[in-house]
């Protein structure tokens, strides 16, 4: 019976490895997102964030081909909205949110909409924040990383493919902010975020906001 | 050394199946139009340093951007520049896999590792996936889009059948694999080198692949390939609504010569590393026929464990 040992010890380092490669499998991004907020604040502080959200070209031609979409109108906002949106609920659209410093992950959005550019498509959404909030904390990811949400990325020249293009990355211009008429509109800031943990990829760093009523 | 029973090997197959329930939890469908999040947190991941993955998603973006950059461009003007610009970074692509492993590369390098093999068979590896990887992406498309007239995603949710036939295929020659390794049977029971006695006038290189083809390797390398790639489905797709669906087949052949490259490279690698362990020759001395069979067996065991869990984590999402 001395074979026993060694066999334990290879189902357990075959599971171990066979475990990290099925979740690695997953992890190719396939959609990629830039994102846009605007935090919006009346006098109690800030009530809803705006969103933006820039499809990759790629993802574009699929939506436009398979929704069988030209030009956008209120029929294909709605088309769009059932059939390449609604489903995020699952994964509350990817936004993580800290309100006041409580965890808040929205199960609704309202006021959806769809543009397209020759080759982009964009989503706009708005969610509303339960109660004014007078300092939230923002992040937006995926951690099975089919998605790649994140804030626009400056500069990333396609012409110099490589590791050593992309050593350092900054947003840029995705934060805004405004107010209802009589308040002042919060101020955002943007920050590498602490690391987290993915499932498929474990640590990670996200971009995080921080938005403060005034 | 005993052989090991049937009573053990079923009860070996039931702690499989056991932790391919608990672990095997993978989402493979579009977000946005179907499918729920995974929920299981494999912690034992968190040894990924934070910059290497920042680095490697920033390099996947990267990637994307040239590689649909350089379509577009050979849409608008067919420049010669756009279209090698376009092969040369998706060849970056294929050979840039190895950074996120996918399971091909996991089956040839566990395969090498366990079973005594040259050089030439870890090139024969990575050719049979090069072209099945290529074969099956065009196929797919060709089939399911062209033929049938699927929508894109639709395209690309019904891959998952694919994909799951490949990863049934590999689990199922792994429990082959793992049923003679424990048997102490030979690695290939009718190839041999030993018949030289008659001389044939086969090219050398044609009875290599003769030789080949009676391997159980050659099996399992072909249903590893059978696993249609997403993103090289994504590209064609991509190519054929811009018209330039030729651009889209070049392109996945340099991804698929990439991958040669590196599948090769990864099987010669764990060749060599065997060789470190156990050496090349016969295998004498108990200590070593041991270590030679604890070798074999951690192969077959990478190989099931990977079909059998990326065959449940698909068949998880296709039913969500």
């Amino acid at each position: 019976m001395r074979e026993i040992p060694h066999f334990t010890l290879a189902l357990f380092l075959g599971g171990i490895l066979a475990c990290g490669v099925a979740r690695e499998a997953s992890a190719h991004p396939h959609v990629w997102v830039d994102y846009y907020v605007e935090a919006v604040a009346d006098k109690q502080g800030i009530t809803k964030l705006k969103f933006r959200w820039h499809f990759d070209d790629m993802f574009t031609s699929m939506v436009k081909e398979d929704f069988h979409i030209r030009s956008i109108g209120p029929k294909e906002i709605e088309t769009l909205r059932d059939g390449a949106f609604g489903n995020l609920k699952n994964y509350h659209y990817y936004i993580y949110l800290k309100l006041d410093g409580k965890d808040f992950e929205p199960q609704t959005t309202s006021d959806f909409g769809a543009t397209m550019t020759k080759l982009n498509l964009e989503y706009t959404f708005t969610v509303n924040l339960p109660h004014p909030t007078r300092k939230l904390e923002l992040s937006l990811y995926d951690p099975e990383f089919y998605v790649d949400v994140g804030p626009p990325i400056e500069k990333m020249s396609p012409d110099a493919p490589g590791i050593m293009a992309t050593t350092k990355m900054k947003p840029k211009d995705f934060l805004s902010s405004s107010a209802e008429a009589g308040a002042k509109p919060p101020t955002c800031a943007w920050h590498q975020g602490e690391p987290r943990v993915s499932a498929t990829w474990g640590k990670f760093a996200v971009f995080n906001v921080t938005c403060e009523a005034q | 050394m005993r052989a090991i029973s049937i009573k053990k090997f079923v009860g070996f197959i039931i702690c499989l199946i056991a932790m391919v329930v608990i672990f095997g939890d993978v989402a493979f469908a579009n977000p946005f139009i179907s499918g729920r999040p995974s929920v299981v947190n494999a912690s034992f991941m968190g040894a990924f340093a934070t910059p290497f993955l920042q680095q490697i998603l920033a390099l996947q973006t990267h990637i994307h951007q040239a590689i649909t950059q350089r379509i577009e461009a050979l849409k608008e003007g067919q420049s010669l520049a756009a279209l090698w610009g376009l092969l040369l970074i998706s060849f970056g692509y294929g050979v840039f896999h190895v950074l996120a492993p996918g399971h091909g590369k996991v089956i040839v390098g566990s395969y090498f590792l366990g079973n005594k093999a040259e050089w030439r068979d870890g090139v024969w590896a990575g050719f049979l996936m090069a072209v099945g990887h290529t074969i099956t992406a065009v196929g797919i498309v060709a089939v399911l889009y062209l033929a049938f007239g699927l929508g894109q995603f639709a395209v690309l949710n019904d891959a998952r059948y694919m994909e799951l036939l490949g990863y049934g295929l590999i689990a199922a020659i792994g429990l082959w694999l793992l049923w003679r390794a424990l048997r102490n049977e030979p690695e290939c029971a009718k190839c041999g080198h030993h018949h030289h006695g008659h001389k044939h006038h086969h090219a050398e290189a044609v009875e290599f692949i003769e030789e080949q083809i009676k391997k159980p390797s050659t099996g399992l390398f072909a249903a590893a390939s059978l696993v249609p790639c997403t993103g090289s489905m994504i590209i064609l797709l991509f190519t054929l609504a811009n018209d330039v669906l030729w651009a889209g087949i070049l392109a996945v052949i340099a991804i698929a010569l990439g991958m040669w490259l590196t599948v090769s490279a990864i099987g010669i690698g764990s060749m060599l590393l065997r060789r470190a362990m156990v050496g090349d020759g016969e295998h004498v001395g108990r200590a070593r026929r041991k270590l030679t069979k604890v070798l074999r067996t951690l192969a077959a065991l990478i190989v099931i464990a990977t079909g059998s869990l990326l065959f449940a984590g698909t068949f998880y999402s296709m039913m969500g």
